[in-house]
């Protein structure tokens, strides 16, 4: 017995109550069974197809419903369908597929016009000091400067800045003076200083000094 | 007409004559106790509704009931009633249960009066002094006739804790009936 005699009494009270309430109206009974039954419809088609897949894949090599070819002919009848989809998308879109492509092959020519140019080298920086022909180099680069050669010089300059290791900057190059000849090898730059003398060729008498004006005795004739 | 086990296999194979067969079946009996519980038509019939298509879901997902298929379309409609009751704190006037009651009598005799108000207060206890658990323990135990084991199945928890349920339940009912006799006595 799950309960106790003396609560018979109360159970068989309560199981009275079995045949209270109405039943299912019957209206309402049939059209909740007919929403059933299109619900079990609708859920057939799909549990239909459900089915086949699952028995495919539960029989991989097919020999339960389909022979083997038919396996292979299907891959190849999927497979002639996609492409054949492909093509007919890609041609009803052909426009969009040109643009496209252009718009990609524009894009890398640009790209090529304006990537600046990348650089490692770090330029030394310069300081002037007291002597023209030296400077210091606060960079890491060791570069020295290359002017054009002076003649006679650029050995000892070159010697000089292997040993001591003092970058040595090249000048204007020296007219060569050793002839009396102004040479400057074309190059008319100024050169202070260096200007030879005029020579006096001639004796002029109506020349006279500014100190001759005040009669101070000095005869040149 | 299919047994049962024969019945469920079927349908888990969702031929179409089984299912039609379970509703048939059991779609009345679910609509009853589900109106026991909430007391109103359109809800009973809403869950009946919501309790067939879950089993086609249910069915067609591979899953559902293996051996009990009772016991599951219970479990399914008490979860779908403890929901609703969650949502909406709804009791239905004790006059549709009393009214349905008495259907059909139309000369009652001194004892069928008797009884009649014997049942009135039954139901007025079972609606107002059990508590949620008891008040499905007993229409589960009682009135729908199902075993300890099968209603602990159903409302999920322990036999031991459905005994104490059904146990606590039936002492509440029969201390109302006899306060209700000692006033009626009195009177």
């Amino acid at each position: 017995m799950e309960f106790e005699p003396k609560d018979q009494e109360i159970v068989d009270l309560v199981a009275k109550l079995k045949n209270t309430n109405g039943g299912y109206p019957s209206e309402l009974l049939a059209a909740r069974r007919q929403t059933y039954l299109n619900q079990m419809a609708g859920m057939g088609l799909s549990a239909g197809i459900g089915t086949v897949l699952k028995n495919a894949a539960k029989n991989g090599n097919g020999t339960s419903f389909a022979p083997p070819s038919a396996g292979t002919l299907l891959e190849v009848v999927l497979v002639v369908a996609i492409v054949a989809e492909a093509g007919t998308l890609a041609y009803f879109n052909r426009d969009k597929v040109v643009e496209f492509v252009r718009g990609v092959s524009t894009e890398s020519n640009v790209q090529e016009v304006t990537s600046p140019p990348v650089s490692t080298f770090s330029f030394p920086e310069l300081e002037i000091s007291g002597s023209p022909l030296s400077f210091v180099s606060t960079g890491t680069a060791s570069e020295v400067p290359i002017g054009t050669p002076i003649p006679g010089t650029t050995e000892d300059l070159t010697v000089n800045n292997n040993e001591e290791a003092t970058p040595m900057a090249n000048s204007t190059p020296i007219p060569n003076l050793e002839n009396g000849n102004n040479n400057n090898n074309g190059n008319n730059g100024n050169h202070y200083g260096q200007t030879p003398k005029p020579e006096r060729t001639k004796e002029n008498n109506n020349h006279r000094p500014p100190n001759d004006e005040h009669g101070n005795g000095n005869n040149d004739h | 007409m299919r047994d049962g086990v024969a019945l469920l296999k079927a349908a888990k194979n969702l031929d179409e004559e089984a299912l039609t067969a379970i509703f048939d079946q059991f779609a009345p009996a679910i609509y009853k106790y589900t109106l026991r519980l909430c007391h109103d038509q359109i809800v009973a019939d809403n869950i009946v509704g919501d309790v067939f298509a879950q089993l086609l879901e249910q069915f067609a997902a591979g899953k559902g009931p293996r051996t009990n298929l009772r016991s599951y379309l219970y479990q399914t409609a008490y979860h779908l009633v403890v929901d609703r009751s969650r949502d909406s704190q709804h009791n239905a006037p004790l006059e549709i249960a009393v009214g349905t009651y008495e259907k059909g009598q139309f000369s009652p005799t001194q004892s069928q009066i008797e009884e009649r108000v014997m049942m009135e207060a039954l139901i007025s206890a079972m609606n107002t002094d059990l508590t949620e658990d008891q008040r499905h323990v007993i229409i589960l135990r009682f009135l729908e006739d199902f075993s300890l084991k099968e209603t602990a199945e159903i409302i999920g928890k322990e036999v031991n804790n459905i005994k104490v349920i059904q146990n606590r339940g039936i002492a509440k009912l029969r201390k109302a009936l006899g306060l209700h006799l000692d006033d009626e006595d009195k009177s």
